[in-house]
């Protein structure tokens, strides 16, 4: 991809908010679209989005030599986009680093566009903490919404910060999956883009030795028409926003293959 | 020629022509409590508030503070009075008003009983230069004791006492009671500066570029090239002498230093 790089940085402030999964997203996204996107895993502690992409680098950002990795790497020049999963862990210090190194201008004069995609809970404090963040950063921000978290609740429609992030023109929506399926795609061994080609109608069933590589082939029919249902609508969420952010960035937007 | 009545008056207009000497000593008898990391911040705050400094850094021969500073440092041994005169006779010839004097660690005692001998105090106590003294304090309870030493040159002086946190992670051992009482018997107080932890990978990688803080926060070699220094570590640089700067704003360090005389 030419013109500008994206840094994808998926945030949120509190755990078991999809972060990982929404990373996994855009990591497969960009992969159909031709890219090979440079991966960050920032839980030390439990590295989760590594386990699904082994070559994404684990950063520990506790350390200033983790830290020195993620930042220092994110803004260098390489066309490929950028993804890190921003464990909650480290929601808090993220930001202030963010801010104290300057992070946004250093990767603009390098030809990089930070893109915070932010996925609150149906709390007030998420949605006021992601006000504030979107307003400090001035670069783009994506909130993404996951439909596994629930809706809001009444009590959210007298926040002034939610109704100012639903009115946040980039904006996704990660739909629902039943829990059951989606436990399925908590194997690690399991890619996203890889599935849909795999259960795409009309593709060759799988033999016992692809069992190893497409753990979910022995699944029912009715299951992998459910997962690919959930798989290319969000997919395409991914696509629909990150073609948003490039055009508002005016660089070329990327195109994956079909799927 | 014809230009001079116009500079005299704009020199006049920005109260540049009335801006009395001042004379800075940033020391301490105790070595190691980072007196010229002190020093060097003090370089660059000036500097980013357009305001001409000239430095001496007294340790001589080596002259730590002149390898981050060299256009604007000179390296004197204030035992001698050759380089006495250099330093204190200039004071009122030189076009540059504010004289940084980074005093090597066990010399400030003497450094100040040499001046006084001088009659740089009377000097002073007359109204001719103004004086500032930056006693940098260690984390134990004996530096406090350097404070009864400085007291008798600080009377007609600025007093700043300058906590620094930056190569030592301790907390420091002595109290506020402790540190009042200090002061009590003298009946004045200083004025405390607390320089802040800056993050040890930084502050190394700063040491090796050899370059002043200000220059590796902008990611600038010594010959003011562009540098290939750590986002990460040149943001946590900024960041700490950002706030470095702010107590001597606080401390209204610029306006004594230059008469309220050159804006930032």
């Amino acid at each position: 991809m030419l013109g500008k790089s994206l840094a994808i940085l998926v945030v949120s402030p509190r755990e078991r908010s999809g972060t990982t999964l929404i990373a996994r997203l855009f990591a497969e996204f960009f992969r159909l679209a031709g890219d090979a996107p440079i991966l960050f895993d920032t839980d030390a502690v439990k590295p989760k989005f590594s386990k699904f992409f082994p070559e994404a680098e684990i950063v520990n950002l506790d350390q200033t030599k983790g830290q020195m990795r993620l930042f220092d790497t994110l803004p260098m020049r390489a066309h490929e986009p950028k993804i890190v999963d921003v464990t909650s862990r480290v929601f808090p210090g993220f930001f202030t680093l963010m801010r104290d190194i300057d992070f946004v201008t250093e990767a603009r004069a390098n030809n990089v566009e930070p893109v915070i995609v932010y996925v609150p809970h149906y709390e007030a404090d998420d949605f006021e903490r992601g006000f504030r963040i979107r307003e400090h950063f001035n670069c783009e921000f994506l909130l993404a919404e996951n439909a596994f978290l629930g809706v809001a609740p009444q009590s959210l429609h007298s926040v002034n910060s939610y109704w100012a992030l639903k009115a946040h023109p980039a904006h996704m929506m990660i739909p629902l999956l039943d829990p059951m399926n989606m436990n399925l795609m908590e194997d690690e061994r399991v890619s996203l883009a890889e599935f849909l080609k795999a259960s795409a109608p009309g593709s060759a069933m799988p033999t016992p030795g692809e069992k190893a590589t497409l753990p979910l082939a022995y699944l029912s029919l009715d299951a992998r028409s459910k997962i690919r249902g959930w798989i290319k609508p969000s997919l395409r969420e991914v696509q629909r926003t990150v073609q948003l952010v490039q055009a508002r960035l005016n660089t070329p937007v990327s195109e994956p293959q079909a799927f | 020629m014809a230009k001079e009545p116009k500079e005299a008056k704009k020199a006049e207009k920005s109260g540049g022509g009335k801006q009395k000497p001042a004379v800075i000593i940033v020391g301490a008898d105790k070595g190691g409590v980072g007196k010229t990391t002190v020093a060097r911040t003090m370089l660059d705050y000036f500097a980013g508030k357009n305001a001409l400094t000239r430095a001496f850094d007294t340790e001589s021969p080596r002259g730590t503070l002149k390898r981050f500073h060299p256009r604007v440092t000179e390296v004197v041994d204030l035992t001698q009075v050759a380089d006495q005169m250099k330093v204190l006779d200039t004071l009122h010839s030189s076009e540059v008003k504010v004289s940084v004097i980074d005093v090597r660690a066990g010399l400030l005692s003497r450094t100040l009983k040499d001046m006084t001998d001088v009659g740089f105090f009377d000097a002073v106590e007359n109204g001719e230069f103004k004086f500032a003294l930056f006693h940098v304090l260690g984390p134990s309870v004996a530096s406090l004791s350097e404070i009864d030493e400085m007291l008798p040159y600080t009377e007609n002086a600025e007093y700043y006492v300058v906590k620094n946190h930056i190569n030592d992670t301790n907390f420091f051992e002595w109290d506020q009671a402790t540190y009042d009482r200090y002061f009590k018997k003298a009946r004045r107080t200083a004025k405390d500066i607390n320089v802040p932890k800056l993050n040890e990978m930084a502050y190394e990688q700063v040491e090796l570029a050899g370059v002043p803080f200000v220059s590796f926060g902008q990611n600038k070699t010594a010959k003011n090239q562009k540098a290939d220094y750590s986002l990460v570590l040149r943001g946590y640089v900024r960041t700490w002498e950002k706030a470095v700067h702010e107590q001597y704003d606080d401390a209204g360090l610029m306006e004594w230093a230059t008469d309220g005389a050159q804006a930032s």
